[in-house]
């Protein structure tokens, strides 16, 4: 336990000022501060993950590194400061938020996406094509782009950003965004039909 | 194999989606949850910083973007802001850290070219140095009138010229990203070819550097290039170190001293690019430009390594060359931990304390109560009767610490040592016999690729025939393409070994791995360092 709480120690104070950073920008995600004041409560929170880690460490496993170990012990404390900030928020809920749980989620996109390649049925297969294809005719070309090489053509995050000539973070930045807006061209074709 | 990599990487992409869907609305469950996952698999973590780092940088972007425009909205954004066309040309942290590398070899490269082009213009004026006294080359130069004359004059320009370099690489690396392999091909061939010219005094300085991006094992040699520099600056400059051993005529002496001091002004006008990693020069691994001619891939070991300290050591005895990741750590003795039961069955045979591989030695409960040990494999399976064959599979202690009891101490000590096993200290066998587990004994990865290779090889004295039983009790896997042979070790330290060799048709290569994790880690490790290189297809 002592080595583990050592090790973590370490860990802390080497990547004290990329911890905060990243815990300052959840805490902007997910609402709970202001840019101006976000320091302090990255701070804060950052303390509350040592205490919380340290008090831990016995489940941290040394083999694994630290970081997403300690940056999800930070996500479940901002998770609990949100459910307490929502209980106090309590209300029933809005039919925009009901009717959202049945709209398509960028992850249906990217599972249709995928499942194009892995089809064997070659009539499924065109029959998918073309629906992938009517998504894909409403965004632009560089959101095609990416979405081909990234999906279609199974680049990987750092192949595709030597490809693009940008990080492997700036590409996986501009494929979500492109999968967000074919998940707004698919939202938009389904409402259409539901109200023709 | 490819298609479960395939799958592998689809799952992680969809979880870093998930991710950055769930931060996009403040949803810190699915957040946590992906958190977790990454915990175990260091490649998705790796992806998450990156993603992290940019949508970070868009944000901080943003917020000058809202704060130059005087919008005086101060809440905090709880979506993300979505930026249409083209985001922000970022140059991310290991792009940063990957150009430092280009600048510190530009930087060494432009001193070796300078230095040439001072030796071209010794040649071309006939063994004078240009600026320099005449008569310089017969007699010992005057450094100071030399290097001061042309300090003045080129220093400022030196820097222009870097700079220059800088941007046409940066340029050129974005530019034809995707030819990244065929770039480094061709600029392993234009180093070697620039080296071997400038050290004949032949390199025309007019030549267009090249554009390139360093891999791991250029930087470390670009690095130990400088450091070769500054040791001859202070003495302790070994001639006889690889690379590259030489005799200087004099222009090439006074040529070298300008390089000298350009460098050392170089370093202090602009800084040193990056950080030198330590060095030892008289014990450096065999470094090669391009130790497979092209014929295999690099793999991105800082990629594969990310987050975990380890080294990587790879022997091709086709062509007589290594390939180091982490030379520093590759040369650091560690306890050998279960890879020692390679050489404990290897020497069992040989010394008959063994009659073969399917000699059993019974468990003895009273001895080995196992109690301390969880219910499940591999412990399930030590506690039973074992052979050498299953010893070695579950990596049984209590039954090669028994092999070693039968060998001996004094039979053990002197294979140890005629096999020059590590630093061969068998002396903690007085107290519990178990020498290999974090005691006495010790071995670095680069002894442990040496070991291997003469064993494989047959140069260590042992039999043929105990050769062949060894090598068929540590075979782990066989395919159409290769054969994969190997032993882990794992120490109580967190310490995780993984040693053997994989044959390819005729070929074979030995490797050793170790690094700071253990369990499934190593293989994964392993598998995507050769899957790289093309070797595991």
């Amino acid at each position: 336990m002592r080595k583990k709480q050592e090790k973590l120690k370490v860990f802390i104070e080497n990547h004290r000022e990329s911890l905060l950073k990243t815990l300052g920008f959840y805490l902007t995600r997910a609402g709970i501060g202001t840019p101006f004041d976000q320091h302090t409560e990255a701070q804060e929170l950052l303390h509350e993950v040592v205490v919380e880690a340290l008090d831990h460490a016995d489940r941290f496993d040394p083999k694994r590194s630290p970081q997403a170990w300690l940056l999800g012990i930070g996500a479940n404390l901002i998770k609990r400061r949100q459910t307490s900030v929502a209980k106090q928020l309590r209300r029933e809920p809005l039919v925009h938020d009901l009717v959202k749980d049945e709209t398509m989620s960028e992850v249906d996109i990217f599972d249709l996406l995928t499942a194009v390649n892995e089809e064997n049925d070659p009539a499924r297969k065109f029959e998918m094509q073309e629906e992938v294809q009517l998504l894909l005719d409403g965004v632009s070309e560089s959101d095609r782009e990416i979405i081909h090489l990234a999906i279609l053509y199974d680049m990987n995050g750092d192949t595709l950003a030597e490809t693009l000539g940008i990080s492997a973070g700036a590409a996986r930045v501009r494929l979500h965004r492109a999968l967000n807006r074919v998940r707004e061209v698919g939202q938009q074709t389904i409402e259409s039909e539901r109200y023709a | 194999m490819h298609n479960t990599k395939r799958e592998q990487q689809l799952k992680r992409e969809k979880l870093l989606l998930r991710y950055s869907i769930a931060l996009e609305h403040g949803d810190f469950e699915i957040v946590a949850e992906v958190l977790a996952a990454a915990e175990e698999d260091p490649v998705l973590e790796r992806m998450i910083l990156e993603l992290n780092e940019e949508l970070q940088q868009v944000a901080t972007a943003t917020q000058n973007a809202n704060h130059n425009n005087n919008n005086h909205n101060h809440r905090g954004h709880t979506t993300m802001t979505v930026i249409t066309g083209s985001p922000p040309k970022v140059i991310g942290h290991r792009r940063q850290t990957r150009l430092s590398g280009v600048a510190a070899a530009v930087a060494a490269i432009f001193v070796m070219l300078f230095a040439a082009y001072f030796i071209f213009q010794n040649s071309e004026n006939g063994g004078t140095p240009a600026g320099a006294p005449q008569g310089a080359d017969t007699e010992t130069p005057n450094m100071t009138g030399t290097i001061e004359g042309r300090q003045q004059a080129t220093l400022n320009a030196n820097q222009q010229t870097v700079a220059a370099w800088q941007i046409q690489a940066t340029e050129s690396v974005e530019a034809v990203a995707t030819q990244d392999r065929i770039q480094r091909n061709e600029w392993n061939a234009t180093v070697a070819t620039v080296t071997a010219a400038a050290f004949q005094g032949t390199f025309l300085p007019t030549s267009t550097p090249p554009s390139f991006e360093l891999n791991q094992l250029q930087q470390t040699a670009t690095a130990f290039w400088i450091q070769m520099t500054l040791d001859a600056e202070q003495g302790t400059f070994l001639p006889t170190t690889t690379p590259p051993s030489f005799e200087l005529n004099p222009n090439q002496q006074t040529a070298t001293a300008f390089w000298i001091q350009a460098t050392q002004d170089h370093i202090a006008t602009v800084g040193t690019p990056t950080p030198l990693p330590t060095f030892e020069p008289t014990a450096i691994p065999p470094l090669v430009v391009d130790p497979f001619q092209g014929r295999l891939d690099y793999p991105n070991f800082e990629e594969i390594f990310y987050g975990i300290d380890g080294t990587f050591v790879l022997y091709n005895p086709q062509d007589d060359v290594s390939v180091v990741y982490n030379p520093d750590r590759a040369m650091r003795r560690y306890p050998p931990h279960s890879t020692f039961k390679i050489l404990n069955a290897a020497i069992s045979l040989e010394t008959e304390s063994m009659p073969d591989e399917d000699f059993i030695i019974e468990w003895d409960q009273a001895q080995y109560p196992l109690t301390e040990y969880p219910n499940g494999s591999p412990f399930d399976e030590w506690r039973q009767d074992q052979n050498l064959r299953t010893g070695m599979q579950y990596s049984v202690l209590w039954f090669y610490t028994e092999v070693a009891r039968l060998i001996g101490e004094e039979s053990m000590t002197e294979w140890v040592e005629a096999v020059g096993y590590g630093n061969m200290d068998t002396s903690a066998w007085l107290d519990d016999v178990q020498f290999w587990l974090g005691s006495s004994l010790e071995i670095s990865a680069m002894e442990q690729v040496n070991f291997l290779w003469r064993f494989y090889s047959e140069q260590l004295g042992f039999s043929e025939r105990t050769t062949n039983i060894v090598k068929d009790i540590i075979m782990l896997e066989e395919t159409e393409t290769y054969r994969l042979s190997a032993k882990t070790g794992t120490g109580s330290n967190g310490l995780g070994w993984l040693v053997g060799y994989l044959e390819r048709g005729d070929d074979v290569y030995v490797f050793a791995l170790n690094l700071d994790a253990s369990g499934d880690v190593r293989f994964n490790v392993l598998r995507q360092i050769l899957t790289d290189m093309g070797l595991m297809n």
